[in-house]
């Protein structure tokens, strides 16, 4: 490339300067928002690799754009949009989660906040007796600790009860004979706000043969919602902790319980770091 | 209004490589695109 090209190009960029126009401020506010959630989604889904793809695609044009002036410059523009629909294409279901996952935090935060730590403590409390009761006793069960933002299709394919929580009454759901037992319980901060849910099964064959539909549906639900499931089997009785598609906690512990719900009424709920309301 | 703030820059501050990638790219696209 000359020297007189690149002057050249210089003095055209300096030109398009001279002539600024607000629709060039624009196009780099939208440009700049489209890449960095392009990105972000990338980054969250750990494909860094392909964040240096977009770029390589990006600087290749920007050369051969540069070298021939004949080319449509639009062509670049069509490019970004193409790797963008790409990109939410591939990863539909993570980029629903995270929209699902903001849920409601103000309304449960209000709850939270006029309940004292010890009505917390007392419900995280019941629900680690029942979960260990009912491993004890090989009752199977699926709760789903939801922060109001599960899909509508989700709750009303079960039926609402809007209940205090305690260890008795979720025992009494998931008691083999009782008509709700085979389904997602929902607690929603201090309330049993559903039961005998249907969740949507993950599909994959990387899953071990012991796993079995209640796990998939625990799967499938952390799949498409920010939440977090705990599953008791009914084979085995093994408690697990399952999170963001993946299964956390093969065997949890009472501790493990314990943390897993103090995140979610002190961390989730709250919005808040620590134990203080 | 001060919690606002503090989200605002909290939410500023994080994935800055992220954003100043975001920001070139966007530079040179704005670039590629206006320049005659």
């Amino acid at each position: 490339m000359s020297k007189e090209y690149w002057a050249d190009y210089w003095k055209r960029v300096v030109d398009m300067f001279n002539g600024f126009d607000i629709h060039y401020l624009l196009e780099f506010i939208v440009l700049t928002v489209t890449f960095y959630y392009v990105f972000k989604i990338l980054k969250d889904n750990k494909c860094t690799k392909v964040i240096g793809g977009f770029v390589a695609v990006i600087l290749t044009l920007a050369v051969a754009i540069s070298l021939d002036r004949n080319t449509d410059s639009y062509v670049t523009l069509i490019m970004i949009a193409l790797l963008s629909v790409l990109v939410i294409m591939i990863f539909n279901t993570e980029i629903k989660r995270s929209i699902l996952g903001t849920g409601n935090k103000k309304h449960i935060k209000k709850e939270v906040d006029s309940a004292t730590v010890r009505d917390i403590e007392f419900i995280m409390d019941e629900i680690i007796r029942a979960v260990q009761h009912m491993s004890k006793n090989d009752i199977g069960a699926l709760i789903v600790l939801s922060n109001e933002n599960l899909p509508e299709g989700i709750i009303s394919s079960g039926t609402v009860i809007d209940a205090n929580i305690n260890a008795p009454m979720i025992e009494a759901v998931f008691y083999p004979k009782a008509p709700l037992h085979d389904g997602a319980m929902i607690i929603e901060g201090e309330k049993i706000h559903a039961a005998g849910c249907f969740l949507p099964l993950i599909q994959t064959d990387a899953l071990p043969q012991e796993v079995g539909s209640r796990h998939r549906a625990a799967l499938g639900v952390t799949t498409v919602a920010a939440v977090t499931s705990i599953v008791v089997s009914e084979e085995t009785g093994v408690i697990s902790i399952i999170k963001n598609g993946e299964i956390k906690k093969r065997y949890a512990s009472d501790s493990d319980l314990k943390n897993e719900l103090s995140n979610y009424y002190w961390t989730d709920l709250t919005g808040k770091e620590g134990k203080s309301v | 209004m001060k919690n606002f703030w503090n989200k605002f820059w909290t939410a500023l501050k994080t994935n800055i490589p992220l954003k100043l990638l975001a920001l070139v790219l966007a530079g040179v696209c704005v670039l590629l695109i206006n320049v005659p």
